[in-house]
């Protein structure tokens, strides 16, 4: 479970840091990308097992990311969206998409843990 | 019926039969053999073609009478004709006829006259007399030369009585030669006296000697009753034809007998009546017996003449008459196709073509006429092709187009107009501006709103009207203009619905307003909360008890405070979210019983009470949304008696069957504070309400939501306490066909009674 890597994307700076802080205590190993292109560069570099990926971003909607990579197979890491202006519809689309799971912000740790344990015992 | 063909036909028919017959009677009068034969035929003949002619005058006056009656066009005009017509005819026949039968009386008379008569009487005695005075003196003559002959033979004649009777065969030379001498003296007396012809008879008749101017015939010898007449010692003298060659006066006389012999002697001399005086008398004679004939005819001719001529009035009268009806109905029909075709026009039918008969003044109107009708049918063709192709061009535009002539009199609306306004104008046209029934509340409202531009505005002008009508409100973006610059052809106002298009902007602004507002509001949100949670998750445990009570009250009122800021965004996002309704059949009443067992769970004092009518049709509805409907209301209504001492909520259900269709009524009583009445009309607005706590969206979303589904809701304060909110849902939801306020205002019971 400590070997697990996660990459959050967010282009809030205090929500990236947080998150990373929060798992990174939780005992996972964590990068962050503000927006899609650094996403893109960091899954480059490490496969993450999870990628916690907020919808709304400067250069690219989440979700046309997540189409991006579902579509040329770049990926195979579980996604988690993050939405602050969460809709049925959109949660949806993006789990339709291959997308795991969809979480509203304001985000709770309590939440988000046990959501994190949830999926874990379904990967393992 | 006789058709007029027929009717010309037996016209001339009778009119060539009256003709014959009338020169045959004139005829007739001259020929007195056959004059009462014929005459009596003539004019039985006469008579009838009188009565045929009488027959088809007295049709001519009905069918006139009858088209004076019927006021037909042209039947006064061809009265007057008539009447001109024969006036003109009659009258110089009835003068002809006056002087014609005095002249034939008095013609007649002096033909028969006295003094005629007595005339040929005295010409006859002349001429009898003046032949009487020649025969007298021929007989004396006649005696003279016998008496010549008497004395010349005394001596020298002797004359040998000869057998004639023998010598027969050659009379004339016996005598010839046996009287030489005789024959020179006869000659010399018949030249002398002028005789034709001289013979010396026996007293037996035999000729003795002859001198004629003719020698080689024989003498002619008188009769045997002449013969004897001198026998007994008389003259003869007589007018005789004697052999073919006229008449001659005969004489025969006795030759006085002074001989010795004693035989008796006769001398006969024939003399020639003078030609022309023989002719004369043979005239005199003719024409005396002919007057005497006519004369017995006298009455009878100047009756017949008289008659005649009356016969040949009539005719010539009636003939007129006819002549008149006929050229009367000929210059009067022109006229009446026109009267006829003019009414046509003036009735609309246009086009009507008349049947040009003549070639005068009458048929070049007829044909004017003709043109002129085909080019009013072409102008109202090429005016009905353009106004149809108008009408379908005013037809499909989409926008509203209505006209106002120059008295503001609403004049044309196009389909949509009608549409938009949801009333058929077609209803109204020609109704001045300002009188459009109440009850066409949008209609009267926009004439209200244009009625100033129209007044005022003589060049264009906008303006965006806003209606409240049966379907709600609804935005109308006028334009209006004059046709011409005075406002004297009247205006056209074309106007568009941009309710939706208004609806469509708004619910655009408001989802993209929701959209920001979430992230910006829920971004910054996460942060806190997370910091909150962290602070508690490192620092709570590690605090003394005093601190860590202070913390987790801290941060839990910064989580809870951050829960209520997520809710109000999302409400917001709830109310400002474009329609999406997802309608599925639904009963009404299960729903109502499970939201008020919640309701009750929760607030035990209230007590809520269910009237729900059975047997309620199930209704298309979005079973999330009636359900944040009822969640609202009801809510509303526990925060509304809280105060009350016996707080109160009644649900009512109920079936509205209307002319339209088929609606159930939901209504939600409470005894509790009531709507302030100058909130009451605003209170679905967003953000108006009562409350001190709360998003001010929930009435607001419950009018959203119900007008999603094609329903209405109203609010009422009670006569005595509380309020009452009332949602009417169709049974099915159809498109554009939003409930009238006024049809439920009119059910909706003043008296909610609890």
């Amino acid at each position: 479970m400590s070997s697990a890597y996660i990459l959050v994307v967010d282009d809030e700076p205090d929500i990236r840091n947080l998150l990373q802080e929060i798992l990174e205590d939780e005992g996972f190993s964590v990068s962050v990308a503000e927006n899609g292109q650094a996403a893109r560069d960091s899954i480059r570099l490490r496969r993450p097992d999870l990628i916690l990926l907020d919808i709304w971003m400067p250069d690219i909607d989440g979700v046309a990311l997540l189409k991006e990579w579902k579509e040329n197979e770049s990926l195979d890491s579980t996604v988690i969206m993050i939405s602050g202006h969460g809709t049925v519809e959109t949660a949806v689309e993006a789990i339709r998409i291959g997308a795991y799971d969809f979480i509203e912000k304001p985000l709770s740790i309590a939440k988000l843990l046990l959501q994190l344990t949830g999926l874990w015992r379904h990967l393992l | 019926m006789i058709n007029g063909k027929h009717s010309l036909v037996l016209t001339v028919f009778a009119f060539i039969v009256m003709l014959a017959t009338l020169a045959f009677m004139s005829n007739a009068i001259n020929d007195s053999e056959n004059f009462s034969k014929l005459y009596s035929l003539l004019l039985v003949i006469n008579t009838l073609g009188l009565l045929i002619l009488i027959y088809l005058i007295g049709r001519n006056i009905k069918r006139l009478l009858k088209q004076l009656k019927q006021n037909r066009p042209g039947s006064r005009l061809t009265l007057r004709l008539v009447t001109t017509f024969i006036l003109l005819a009659v009258i110089p026949l009835i003068i002809v006829y006056w002087f014609s039968t005095d002249f034939i009386r008095r013609g007649i008379d002096n033909w028969f006259d006295v003094r005629v008569e007595q005339a040929l009487t005295d010409s006859l005695d002349l001429s009898k007399e003046s032949l009487g005075l020649r025969v007298r003196e021929l007989l004396k003559t006649t005696e003279n030369m016998a008496e010549d002959l008497t004395e010349s033979s005394q001596s020298d004649i002797n004359i040998s009585a000869i057998n004639l009777s023998d010598l027969q065969g050659e009379i004339n030379t016996t005598v010839m030669n046996t009287l030489d001498f005789d024959t020179s003296k006869l000659d010399d007396l018949r030249v002398r006296n002028g005789a034709e012809e001289l013979a010396v008879l026996s007293r037996k008749g035999k000729i003795i000697a002859t001198s004629s101017t003719q020698t080689d015939i024989v003498p002619d010898i008188p009769g045997e009753s002449t013969l004897l007449q001198l026998r007994q010692g008389r003259n003869y003298i007589g007018l005789e034809p004697i052999r073919d060659a006229g008449l001659f006066i005969r004489a025969v006389v006795k030759i006085p007998n002074n001989n010795l012999d004693n035989k008796t002697r006769m001398l006969q001399a024939l003399y020639p009546i003078a030609t022309h005086i023989n002719e004369l008398a043979e005239n005199v004679q003719t024409a005396y017996a002919k007057y005497q004939e006519l004369a017995y005819l006298k009455k009878p001719l100047q009756v017949s003449s008289t008659m005649t001529l009356t016969l040949v009035l009539l005719f010539s009268i009636f003939s007129a008459v006819l002549a008149a009806f006929h050229s009367a109905r000929k210059l009067t029909s022109p006229i009446q196709d026109l009267a006829e075709g003019t009414r046509r026009i003036s009735h609309g039918d246009y086009g009507k073509q008349l049947t040009v008969s003549s070639s005068d003044d009458l048929g070049f109107l007829v044909q004017s006429f003709n043109e002129m009708s085909v080019k009013i049918a072409a102008a109202q063709h090429a005016l009905d092709s353009q106004r149809t192709y108008l009408q379908a061009v005013l037809g499909k535009l989409s926008s509203g187009v209505l006209t106002f002539d120059t008295h503001l009199n609403f004049k044309t609306a196009n389909a949509s107009a009608s549409q938009i306004l949801g009333t058929d104008l077609e209803a109204y046209l020609g109704q001045p501006i300002g009188q459009v029934p109440e009850k066409e509340i949008k209609l009267s409202t926009l004439f209200e709103s244009i009625k100033p531009n129209l007044l005022h505005h003589s060049d264009d002008w906008q303006e965006q009207i806003v209606l409240f009508g049966a379907s709600g409100r609804q935005v109308l973006m006028c334009r209006g203009t004059a046709l011409d610059s005075s406002g004297e052809e009247g205006h056209v106002i074309v106007f568009d619905d941009v309710t939706a298009l208004i609806q469509g902007q708004k619910d655009a602004a408001w989802s993209e307003v929701a959209r920001r507002l979430a992230h910006e509001i829920k971004n910054p949100l996460t942060p806190i909360q997370l910091s909150a949670e962290r602070l508690r998750q490192k620092y709570l445990a590690k605090m003394n008890s005093t601190d860590a009570d202070t913390l987790d009250r801290l941060t839990n009122t910064i989580i809870q405070q951050v829960g209520t800021m997520k809710d109000m965004v999302n409400t917001f996002s709830d109310y400002a979210r474009p329609s999406k309704i997802k309608p599925e059949p639904l009963d009404v009443n299960p729903l109502l019983e499970e939201v008020s067992t919640l309701y009750q769970q929760m607030s035990k004092k209230t007590d809520i009470e269910l009237d729900l009518q059975k047997n309620l049709p199930s209704i298309e509805a979005d079973h999330n949304r009636l359900r944040q409907i009822l969640n609202n209301l009801i809510k509303n209504a526990i925060e509304a008696t809280e105060n009350v001492d016996k707080p109160k909520i009644r649900l009512i259900t109920k079936t509205i069957q209307t002319s339209a269709r088929e609606l159930i009524e939901i209504r939600i009583i409470d005894n509790g504070s009531g709507f302030p009445e100058d909130l009451i009309n605003e209170i679905f607005e967003p953000y108006v309400t009562t409350k001190s706590s709360g998003t001010g969206l929930g009435l607001a979303i419950v009018k959203k939501i119900v007008e999603e589904h094609g329903g209405i809701v109203l609010v009422e304060n009670n006569d005595d306490q509380g309020s009452s909110v009332m949602i009417r849902l169709p049974v099915k939801i159809e498109n554009n066909n939003v409930l009238s306020i006024n049809e439920s205002k009119k059910n909706l019971a003043r008296k909610n009674a609890l």
